[in-house]
């Protein structure tokens, strides 16, 4: 080989999508498996990526194997599309994508990738949420030995993560996870769902989107197809309830900026140090705003 | 920076056209008997798009010319080992392929089976009623040149979920999904 060889200057860049084919091409195979067996987290050859193991790269590495020229994008991060992971995200698929759209309207949208909540409007048939997952296995808690635990989500043996629900009701009459809360995709494999809240938990039951959810740093890609059963794990006697966001009063508290009553709220400490809330999904929050002040105008 | 996108339209070896292909698969997958278009043949489109050197192809019935075998680069092996396997649907199953295990389900093999033609409602001879995860009411399509044993054995290969196979029915230029979760029913009704 010609050490001296150097590429001309049009070849030398990143292909599209910064993964060569046949990288996107192992991911698509496991996407495709992945929902022809929902909630299986089906082992795949995670790429170094340029950025951290933790920053996203599983759901990164989803999304550039699923997007071509005519895609719009959305990235957002805890329901923000402004906090640095999803605006380094965005910039990186722009940057590596010529050609993709973006934007920050969730109705837009083609491809979303979030980190840590589904947003609050209605996604379609037509759109696609990929996940970014930190820790794909929710039987981790209670086995350690991912060989074993293979064999237990083949057998859909979820008895000792009842065990830790049943012991998490006794100590506080509750079940107690705020987030990442099991739950049983198609009656079979429990899923960790993503540190998603429980608020977005029930969204996944019958979506009319496919969720693809991937783990970068633990090689793994799953999926919960459209229109299917996602059930978070309960007891018959102790039902499943999300996020209650009621004051002393019983009322529910309004979001501060467009005063909504229906949407996931973030607790935040103004200025003067009193405890106020703000809707966690941002552009759900403007486009409430927007939808105000066109209101008054009229 | 090289933009592969705005490059050829039916070429079905290239990037963009490959990328373009997947998403029809996702969608062929993600709701099973929504029949989804080619530009060019489909069951080699399907392969040009989803095989590389690392991933199996088997041929028992010579449908691939020899000279496609270098551009697809997968490995040639034995029905039972294969990944993906390619055939002509209108004869008979012969041998069981692979299913995987119940530790790794996904080992379970993609069958390729080549029909005359797909239908959206019952037109076709051999009717299929389909019901599952992505599908929201059940549906049923229609298929011509499918031997009704293909469905009986897969229905049997499917029955201890999560070991199974995915089947991709191809006509021409058309192909249709069945991921090993969906309820397939002979004979349902349009």
């Amino acid at each position: 080989m010609n050490a001296h060889y150097e590429l001309p200057l049009e070849d030398a860049g990143y292909s599209f999508g910064f993964l060569d084919e046949y990288a996107k091409k192992e991911v698509r195979r496991c996407i495709l498996k992945a929902i022809s067996i929902p909630g299986y987290q089906t082992p795949y050859a995670s790429r170094e990526m340029p950025m951290g193991r933790g920053f996203g790269t599983g759901g990164l590495q989803l999304t550039l194997s699923l997007i071509g020229a005519d895609d719009t994008l959305k990235v957002i991060d805890q329901g923000s599309d402004d906090s640095v992971n999803a605006v380094n995200l965005r910039q990186f698929v722009q940057l590596t994508c010529p050609g993709v759209a973006v934007t920050e309207k969730t109705q837009e949208a083609t491809l979303i990738q979030s980190r840590h909540r589904i947003p609050e409007k209605m996604l379609t048939e037509q759109q696609i949420l990929v996940l970014q997952v930190p820790y794909p296995d929710a039987l981790v808690v209670v086995e350690p030995s991912e060989a074993r635990r293979k064999v237990m989500h083949g057998e859909a043996d979820y008895s000792r993560l009842l065990v830790k629900l049943y012991e998490d009701v006794v100590r506080f009459d509750e079940i107690t996870l705020s987030h990442r809360y099991p739950t049983r995709i198609n009656g079979h494999y429990v899923i960790d769902p993503s540190p998603i809240p429980r608020w977005d938990v029930p969204r996944l039951h019958h979506s009319p989107a496919l969720v693809l959810l991937g783990a970068g740093r633990e090689k793994k890609i799953y999926a919960v197809p459209p229109y299917t059963v996602a059930a978070p794990l309960v007891f018959d006697d102790i039902a499943f309830r999300v996020e209650d966001f009621r004051d002393a009063n019983g009322q529910r508290i309004a979001c501060r900026c467009c005063g909504s009553i229906v949407s996931f709220l973030d607790e935040l400490i103004d200025d003067a140090g009193r405890v106020t809330h703000q809707c966690s999904d941002s552009a759900y929050c403007e486009e409430q705003q927007e939808t105000i002040s066109a209101r008054k105008q009229a | 920076m090289k933009n592969e996108m705005t490059m050829v339209e039916t070429d079905i070896w290239h990037p963009a056209q490959q990328q373009k292909l997947f998403r029809s698969l996702l969608d062929a997958y993600s709701y099973p008997g929504r029949i989804q278009s080619c530009a060019a043949e489909s069951s080699l489109s399907l392969l040009s798009a989803l095989l590389d050197g690392q991933t199996t192809l088997s041929d028992p019935q010579d449908l691939l010319p020899e000279s496609i075998w270098p551009k697809l680069e997968a490995q040639r092996v034995p029905y039972e080992l294969a990944a993906f396997i390619l055939l002509d649907g209108s004869r008979a199953p012969q041998m069981v392929p692979n299913l995987g295990t119940l530790e790794a389900p996904e080992h379970g093999a993609t069958l390729l089976l080549r029909v005359a033609s797909l239908h959206e409602d019952s037109a076709g001879t051999l009717r299929l009623q389909l019901s599952g995860p992505g599908i929201r009411q059940p549906v049923t399509i229609s298929v011509d040149g499918l031997h009704a044993d293909w469905i009986k054995a897969r229905n049997d290969w499917v029955a201890n979920f999560p070991i199974g196979v995915e089947l991709l029915l191809c006509d021409t230029q058309r192909f249709v999904a069945l991921p090993r979760t969906t309820r397939i029913v002979i004979g349902g009704e349009a």
